[in-house]
């Protein structure tokens, strides 16, 4: 589905990507692990071809179609669905209303978005449809986030910390969705500092370091590695 | 039973009836201020499609406005042409420009997108000052036609009712489309529409396109309710004119722009008969609506009128939902069992079930909608 190669990124003189690659293949979750500051939402920007950063080298690929040099809006054309960190659903807009505005359709194999789907995956999102966005809670907002993102009816699902900010019960319900979401042949990417979330959901995990991969493994083995995740996670310090 | 939706079409029917009844009921002098009212009123909506739903504020919409009143002039006066025909070209000649400047303007935003649509429209302003062989100069045009059919005052008046209720109609089914559901999208983020597919310049583009063709409209019906164009038409102060009514009105509602252009006339027709210092008098409305109600007199309402009486109407929907059983969080204001607040205080750490009981579930949800 997705394969970066030897990507760079940079943000003026100071490059923050030096030289990832990495996988995402058709069907899985694969989740980025990394501390503050190590280039994770910087990877998702530079696969949605949001600027800055810029791109100052190696090959973004989805589906076989490079997307070098392609603006972010003909990447989300071709399957890349996008839920930025921090939420940044349309607040002045209602809940059907961030999600009308999104709906595209596209022929993908998939099971095709609409509001009625979107409603069985988060019944909450139903309760408050005429609601204005910033009047939701922000767990209510994440959900309307990765919503949106379903509604363009994407091949891949890049998430950038979907988790930030919530509190625990609430991660347990995202977690949930994401279970369901996965069951559904869609592709995922997610950039997560939430361990446990990311060793339940993920069929692969890398760990970023200073814009460099340190560690590639299935969820168990990064489990039993208590080196890489207290020297590279900050777990059990 | 009167419910708010039909509250909203009895407001919108009464309004309707009197202005067809209002040439039976004032004279001439008050049936030629609302002519203007409502092609002012179209004028000030245009803006407010690209200002207040695209959120690009423009100071060269008068310029677009006018290049359609100038073609049919001449058109009609230099070339000879009958009306009919002449409206056509000054409408096209109108999309035209509207395309090249858009093509220009939507790539820049906030105060460049204002710099450049000044600039727009002091060019146009400029030709007809200046390029006098064609355009009169200071003198402008005279000698453009009104319809046969709408000679008298009071047709015209009809006459522009009707063309303006058309176009109105036709920008609130563009408003209310998911067209104009993805202005909305760009005026609050233009970076949060790029990730969902949306080519943001091309559709700023287009609805430059269709606010250029709907200034043309406001233009060809000012030329003819004046018989007359000059380069006042044109000039930034009627640009700047049309958004001060936008504003006035509320910007991003329909009724806003009609509500300015009504406030506008009759201050700047009636009450200047009375009161020399007018424009003061306009100057303060101004500063008052932005110091509070910035999203203007229609705006107000909704915030201070209509919202309250929704979300009452919303309680009481959601009190009968709740009677039989549907919806509603668990345990919303119940009191908080002793035992989590003991964790909540750094205690000693107690085993908390996962996923938390519906309490603290309560609790949870609490705190995220505070944060």
């Amino acid at each position: 589905m997705l394969r970066i190669h030897d990507l760079h990124s940079s943000y003026g003189l100071a490059e923050v990507l030096s030289g990832i690659s990495m996988e995402v293949p058709d069907g899985t979750l694969v989740a980025v692990m990394g501390r503050n500051g190590m280039g994770k939402t910087t990877l998702c920007r530079s696969i949605m071809g949001l600027a800055p950063p810029v791109v100052s080298g190696g090959e973004i690929e989805c589906n076989g179609t490079a997307l070098g040099g392609l603006p972010a809006y003909r990447r989300a054309q071709l399957g890349i669905g996008y839920v930025p960190q921090g939420r940044h659903v349309f607040t002045s807009l209602n809940v059907v209303e961030n999600l009308t505005v999104a709906a595209r359709s596209e022929e993908n194999g998939n099971e095709p978005w609409d509001l009625d789907r979107v409603w069985e995956l988060f019944p909450r999102l139903a309760e408050r449809k005429t609601h204005r966005a910033g009047q939701l809670s922000g767990g209510e907002q994440q959900m309307l986030a990765i919503a949106r993102a379903l509604m363009t009816n994407p091949g891949l699902l890049v998430m950038d910390e979907p988790s930030e900010g919530l509190a625990p019960v609430l991660v347990e319900t995202l977690a949930e969705r994401l279970h369901d979401l996965k069951s559904s042949a869609l592709s995922i990417l997610l950039v997560e500092q939430n361990l446990s979330l990311a060793l339940r959901l993920a069929d692969v995990v890398y760990v970023v370091e200073n814009g460099g991969i340190v560690f590639h493994g299935t969820p168990a083995e990064l489990d039993g590695s208590e080196e890489i995740k207290r020297r590279h996670l900050g777990v059990g310090v | 039973m009167l419910t708010i939706e039909r509250g909203r079409w009895l407001a919108l029917a009464v309004v309707g009836a009197g202005a067809v009844a209002l040439p039976y009921m004032v004279d001439s002098f008050y049936v030629n201020m609302a002519t203007q009212a409502l092609y002012l009123g179209l004028f000030a909506l245009s803006i407010n499609l690209i200002a207040g739903y695209g959120g690009m504020v423009t100071l060269g919409q008068a310029g677009i406005s006018g290049i359609a009143g100038y073609t049919l002039g001449i058109a009609a006066t230099q070339f000879g042409m009958s009306l009919g025909p002449a409206l056509v070209v000054g409408f096209l000649a109108t999309i035209v420009v509207a395309v090249v400047f858009g093509a220009l303007a939507v790539r820049t935003g906030d105060v460049y997108f204002l710099m450049i649509t000044l600039a727009q429209g002091m060019i146009i302003w400029g030709i007809a000052q200046r390029w006098t062989t064609v355009t009169g100069g200071d003198n402008g045009l005279r000698g453009i036609d009104r319809p046969g059919f709408a000679l008298e005052y009071w047709k015209y008046y009809y006459f522009t009712l009707g063309v303006v209720a058309v176009c109105t109609l036709l920008v609130t089914l563009i408003t209310r489309s998911t067209f104009g559901l993805s202005l909305k999208g760009i005026r609050e983020s233009e970076g949060r529409m790029r990730p969902l597919g949306y080519n943001v310049t091309l559709h700023k583009f287009w609805a430059f396109t269709i606010a250029g063709a709907v200034a043309a409209i406001a233009g060809l019906l000012l030329a003819m309710f004046n018989q007359f164009v000059s380069p006042a038409a044109v000039h930034v102060k009627a640009s700047a004119d049309g958004l001060l009514m936008s504003i006035l009105g509320g910007m991003g509602t329909i009724a806003g722009a009609f509500v300015g252009s009504s406030l506008f006339v009759v201050v700047t027709n009636y009450v200047s008969g009375y009161f020399d210092r007018w424009p003061t008098l306009l100057g303060l409305i101004f500063v008052l609506t932005i110091l509070f109600a910035q999203d203007g007199i229609v705006g107000a309402w909704n915030r201070l009128v209509w919202a309250p009486l929704l979300r009452r109407r919303g309680r009481e929907l959601e009190a009968e939902r709740t009677v039989v059983g549907v919806g509603g969080p668990l345990a919303r204001g119940q009191p908080v069992p002793a035992s989590t607040s003991n964790v909540d205080r750094g205690g000693e750490r107690a085993p908390v079930p996962v996923g938390g009981s519906p309490a603290s579930n309560a609790i949870e949800d609490k705190v995220d909608r505070e944060a």
